[in-house]
């Protein structure tokens, strides 16, 4: 040990004396492309799948790079890419897992210089982000999870186990989730997870996977400045690592402070006019500062099995001027800590496998969190919301025939007791009987907020490989019950399904049908949310709402096939046609001028995705579109005639070219993208605004350029740097994605972002 | 790409009309005798419940003509009027203009008066020439022949309802004002409820003619109800269009708590009551700075306060108040069954004004019977035809006709039969008079745990005086 804390001492020196450049950060999600960049960090590599054996360290390859170091131009490694999400946490190839997964990669992160899950998300196929610069929300496939969504439709984990902020169901999404330095590939699967996962593995899943140093000690430390009409941003991020053959530990952290002010509304609304005053103010003082931790540390040994423990630290700490009711005044932040800790332990047997984790989770708004109204000084209004999450699970898995069978038995809970959202009023004028400084709390004091949450659940999961002469016949089959209770509202057992079947024609040509059924339970604050926030555009509790079907788990039943082809060695292609079906879906329904969740019906819809990579030497293109239709079968004026809806929200249409070219003799690799998203519908409520006439807003393209160096070791082969800039939306494309309340949210524009970092 | 998309998006559509009438949704093929409704989904009396009834009672009627084997359909076409009274004018003239609508449903006093003026105004082009039903109306000027305003011959025509356009489902505010009135007096010490030797009442109230209307009856009920010597009453108007988010309503609960008489323009007595008639979403607001200042002088609600939007956007602070409204339900197998149906359809119990929107619906629909009984095709039935049929659905010596689909298939016999009617509605017996008003049952509620609860009823029906049921 003391040998390393010398070598721990000489690398820092080395480091700080060599981290000359700068660069930064936007802070928002990027209109940038799902680009395939990958600039493979010889120091590190991925942890094992959670029930496979830790993988023997790499030899890291020395400079000068006489090849591309680009996954890019290695097909064979896209094709048979291994994810862990769609079984459950045991490997398995990416075309012949039992989802669409889609994968974005360390590299392919670093190298265009993302610094949030939310900047992955946003260049997924079939997911669109709204960004409200505080909480982006996601929708999946035609179906938003609405007013304030953040990540409700969507389970958000961290190597398997779920970190969000429970009583909204939404996980941070920006820089305050994990340090992104740690993470070694996100996996995106879409479809129907709840037979995987239980409650909110709706429409997607996300599995963030994180990666663990190289062997002896590891130092990263970037820094980062922005750039966004003129404000200035910078971060700054550093991790250590130190690993041996039975042990491992992981430390990160990442702070940024971005400036976003100087943001105007477009007059999107059919009914605004200009010379509303809204629309001649600016966003001032949008400042965000997200902060996020993260540790890791493990033990492994062939007897005892492998423990590990992780635990992250989320502070989301935002500017909030484009909320309703404090839209653009100028009085709003937004202060969430989040805190999760995972203990867990796997143990393999020649023919099976014991899993145990417990969890531990906290997070609360704090009292920086405070809410203005527009143009009313009187008042500032704390929301007030917490929780305590524990959660725990035991998984058996059993291989009687090696391949030829798997089955994994399970069960896992959670409890947790949480604060539903009530606000305090402070007053900052003398009024009535009250004081300035004065508050109140506006809650009625026969209401207790609190509420004892417990989610239980028993799955099972089956794969096998049946028949000898097919070996390429892959089946896998899930099945989940769920019972849930939120505070006093429990809901009848929940099923859950999926099941597969996939086969390999040849190396290079894999097909698959899934079909499933998830479901998605409504967070604390949709049942029991209080009002409070000024005097509209609240979101209320339905439990507490009079005049409104009490609210329960929506449904989503789908099917999909998909099918993945490698030709001639240079091109990749990959696709799949999908239908689903949503049922009870809980859209935002208004009552007065506030607005409440209630379950409004059935849609349906059919979608096409399809995504190709070409390489060829040092040059390689990739993209992927898009495309969906929405089948709503609502009531029409005259009876129950199926109708064409257009989805709201999300875009009928998107897609992304991404080319790169990669100049190994001067370290330098070239990205350039491409993305065209079509129209998106207005929202519910802006739609009620029009006169209950829904409005579209039009068809949007963004045009990115990223340079950044690549191969680069100046200080051995143990080391390396990299030095990016990415001009993000060239052409300063304004745009909005579709808002709440009669406007619609402005998107950030041109950015420019520089990034320095160094491995040794 | 566009093309592909199109191309796409027809075979969809074809796929799914061809699939329509197999799955029994002919009836949308057959030709429709278009309704407005013009009803308030956004803005300070939203109720997006109310366009929901409507469509209820076009939905009973349309299973009624298909059990009857009638060959055409009723078409609900709804807009949202904001409680903006130039926004239902415009919106109606739309709506009869290009969607060939018949009749009109709309909500409140200022949006009736609104789209009732334009068959008075000098532009002989606007008028509707269709009939308007209005269920949220209650200001006492309304369909009132005694109305006065010389300074505008055009409202007071209006008012006056000189051509009988206009009919409402929804008892003015007199008879109520009278309940409320009997509210305070009956809180103790003649209404004294403070014991400084004076009884004092205070009103708020928006100014139009919803608010202004109420607060002038509330006046002439505490003037007659209350014993000698007369009560102090003050009177306060608010701008009936403003931000409530903004608007320092605390600077109004100054006022209305505070010593000062109108009067007598001094400071002389604290108020023993404050009773507000404004919008929902501002009483809401008021009620809010009323509770988190710390306010305790009793507020008496009236009807608006019990619309549910009120009630959710503050239910922590509104435990407690108290009001008069009209009934929600009459009690009677009307209001039984609308209940039923909402619940069933919906899945949602029936808020304020629902049962008074069914019926303005269904009353309408009921008139296009009548009046299109003779006609070779009843689709071609007029707005005038149908005000002329508005006056023929009451008819006491008639077959009682009640809510829901079977009802109305029973009434379409009796129609064609050439029999009298009587319709008995769900929100009381909503026989027109001579002025096309009607009259209900007013209830004295409360909130309590978060929920409108009903306690006496008052009978405004039988008597004006409203006695205790």
């Amino acid at each position: 040990m003391p040998d390393h804390f010398a070598w721990l001492l000489r690398k820092a020196r080395l480091g700080l004396i060599g981290l000359g450049a700068v660069t930064g950060f936007s802070g928002t999600v990027p209109f940038a492309l799902a680009a395939q960049v990958a600039v493979p960090d010889p120091e590190f590599e991925p942890p094992p799948a959670a029930s496979a054996p830790v993988a023997p360290p790499v030899a890291p390859p020395v400079s000068p790079p006489t090849t591309s170091e680009l996954d890019l131009f290695r097909l064979e490694a896209a094709l048979n890419e291994i994810v862990v999400t769609a079984s459950g946490g045991s490997s398995e190839e990416k075309s012949l897992a039992s989802a669409d997964v889609f994968t974005v990669t360390h590299d392919e992160i670093r190298g265009l210089g993302w610094r949030s899950v939310a900047e992955v998300l946003a260049n997924v196929p079939g997911l669109y982000l709204i960004d409200d610069l505080t909480l982006p929300a996601v929708a999946v496939r035609g179906v938003s999870g609405g007013l304030n969504a953040g990540t409700r439709i969507v389970k958000v984990m961290i190597d398997g186990a779920v970190i969000d902020f429970r009583p909204d169901q939404t996980a941070f999404l920006g820089p305050e989730f994990i340090p992104i330095e740690v993470v070694e590939r996100i996996e995106i699967a879409k479809g129907p997870l709840s037979a995987l996962y239980g409650a909110n593995a709706f429409l997607a899943t996300v599995n963030i996977i994180t990666r663990k140093g190289p062997e002896g000690i590891s130092i990263g430390l970037g820094q980062r400045l922005s750039g966004i009409r003129g404000k200035g941003g910078f971060g700054a991020s550093a991790f250590l690592s130190y690993r041996n053959k039975r042990f491992w530990a992981m430390g990160a952290v990442s702070i940024d402070r971005i400036d976003r002010s100087d943001l105007a509304l477009e007059v999107t609304h059919p009914l605004a006019k200009a010379s509303d005053p809204i629309f001649t103010r600016t966003s001032r003082d949008d400042i965000a500062t997200p902060v996020s931790a993260y540790l890791d540390l493990g033990i492994s040994s062939e007897r005892l099995g492998t423990l590990r423990f992780q635990s992250g630290l989320q502070r989301l700490h935002s500017g909030n001027e484009f909320r309703l009711n404090a839209l653009l005044g100028h009085q709003s932040q937004v202060s969430l800590l989040n805190i999760w800790s995972s203990l867990q332990h796997d143990k393999n047997w020649n023919k099976g496998g014991i899993s145990t984790q417990i969890g531990y989770s906290y997070g609360q708004s704090d009292s920086d969190y405070s809410l203005g109204l527009t143009d009313n000084p009187r008042y500032s209004f704390h929301p007030n919301v917490d929780y305590h999450a524990v959660n725990a699970l035991v998984a058996g898995t059993y291989n009687p025939f090696q391949d030829r069978l798997s089955v994994r038995l399970g069960l896992d809970l959670e409890y947790t007791r949480a604060t539903s959202l009530y606000y305090t009023q402070t007053f900052h004028q003398a009024e009535l009987l009250r004081q300035p400084g004065d508050v109140a709390d506006l809650i009625s004091p026969s209401d207790d907020p609190h509420t004892n949450n417990y989610d239980v659940g028993v799955f099972l999961h089956l794969a096998s490989t049946p028949i000898r002469k097919l070996p390429g016949l892959r089946l896998t089959g899930d099945v989940r019950i769920d019972k849930i209770a939120i505070g006093s509202v429990s809901y009848d057992p929940q099923w859950s399904w999926r099941a597969a079947i996939a086969y390999r024609f040849t190396s290079h040509v894999n097909a698959k049908i899934f079909a499933g059924r998830a479901f998605q339970t409504p967070s604390t604050n949709l049942i029991f949310g209080h009002p409070g926030f000024g005097n509209r555009y609240n979101v209320i509790g339905n439990q507490d709402t009079s005049g409104v079907p009490r609210l329960v788990p929506q449904v989503l039943d789908s099917v999909e096939a998909a099918f993945s082809v490698g030709l001639f060695d240079h091109l990749l292609l990959d696709g799949g046609v999908y239908f689903q079906n949503l049922d009870r879906k809980i859209e935002f329904q208004q009552t007065g001028s506030d607005f409440v969740a209630t379950n409004q019906g059935r849609s349906a819809s059919v979608g096409f995705e399809l995504q190709a990579r070409f390489t060829y030497g040092r040059f390689a293109a990739s993209g992927w579109g898009s495309f969906l239709w929405n089948l709503a079968l609502a009531p029409s004026d005259t009876g129950n005639a199926p109708v064409l809806n257009p989805p709201p929200l999300y875009p009928t249409a998107m897609g992304v070219l991404a080319l790169d070219l990669d100049v190994p003799e001067a370290y330098l690799h070239i990205n350039g993208r491409g993305r065209v998203v079509g129209a998106r519908g207005s929202s519910q409520s802006n739609t009620a605004l029009n006169n209950s006439v829904p409005y579209s807003l039009p068809t949007y393209g963004t045009v990115d350029l990223t340079l950044s160096t690549t191969g680069l070791h100046p200080r051995g082969a143990d080391s390396s740097l990299t030095v990016l800039v990415s001009l993000r939306n060239i052409a300063d494309a304004r745009f909005s994605d579709p808002g709440f309340g009669g406007f619609d949210m402005p998107t950030m524009g041109r950015t420019l972002f520089l990034e320095a970092r160094e491995v040794f | 790409m566009k093309k592909a998309t199109k191309w796409v998006k027809r075979c969809l559509t074809g796929l799914l009309m061809l699939s329509a009438p197999a799955c029994g949704d002919a009836d949308a093929l057959l030709p429709t005798i278009p309704i407005a409704s013009v009803l308030d989904s956004t803005g300070n009396l939203a109720t997006p419940n109310w366009t929901i009834t409507a469509q209820l009672a076009v939905t009973d009627a349309n299973a009624g003509l298909k059990k009857a084997g009638r060959s055409f359909r009723f078409k609900l076409l709804s807009a949202d009027s904001t409680n903006t009274p130039a926004l239902a004018i415009s919106r109606s003239l739309d709506l009869v203009r290009n969607g060939g609508a018949r009749a009109i449903i709309t909500d409140s006093s200022q949006d009736d008066i609104a789209v009732h003026s334009t068959f008075y105004d000098n532009d002989p082009g606007n008028d509707l020439n269709v009939p308007i039903v209005c269920m949220a109306c209650t200001s006492p000027a309304i369909n009132n022949p005694n109305a006065v305003n010389p300074a505008d011959p055009v409202n007071q025509a209006t008012l006056r309802n000189q051509l009988g356009w206009n009919f409402r489902t929804v008892m003015d505010t007199f008879p109520q004002s009278r309940v409320l009135v009997n509210l305070w007096l009956a809180k103790g010490n003649q209404g004294d409820i403070n014991g400084d030797g004076q009884a004092k009442f205070v009103i708020y109230a928006s100014d139009e003619a919803f608010g202004r209307g109420f607060a002038g009856v509330l006046q002439t009920s505490a003037k007659a109800l209350h014993p000698s010597p007369p009560p102090i009453i003050n009177t306060y108007l608010h701008s009936p269009v403003l931000d409530p988010n903004i608007y320092f309503w605390g600077g109004d609960i100054a006022k209305l708590i505070s010593a000062y008489s109108q009067e007598t323009k001094q400071e002389d007595f604290f108020p023993d009551v404050i009773a507000e008639a404004t919008f929902p979403q501002y009483a809401a607001a008021l009620v809010k700075s009323f509770v988190t200042g710390g306010a305790s002088v009793l507020l008496l609600h009236t009807h608006a306060a019990r619309l549910p939007s009120a009630l959710n956007s503050i239910g922590w602070a509104i435990d407690g108040q108290e009001g008069t409204s009209h009934v929600l339900l009459d009690g009677s197998a009307s209001g039984d069954v609308l209940q039923q149906e909402m619940l069933a359809t919906v899945g949602i119990q029936p808020v304020f004004l629902d049962a008074h929107t069914y019926d303005a619906t269904m009353l309408v629909l009921l008139a296009s019977i009548v009046a299109g009984r003779d006609l070779p095709d009843p689709t071609q039935v007029t707005g005038a035809a149908i005000r002329e049929a508005l006056g023929k659905l009451n008819d006491p010596s008639g077959t009682v006709v009640r809510t829901g689909p079977t009802e109305f298939e029973k009434a379409l016999g009796l129609i064609a039969a050439g029999q009298p009617i009587n319709y008995e509605g769900a929100s009381g017996p909503v026989d027109f008079d001579a002025n096309h008003n009607v009259r209900n049952q007013i209830v004295h509620w409360r909130v309590e745990d978060q929920q409108f609860v009903d306690f006496e009823r008052y009978d405004c029906i039988s008597s004006p005086l409203c006695p205790k049921l």
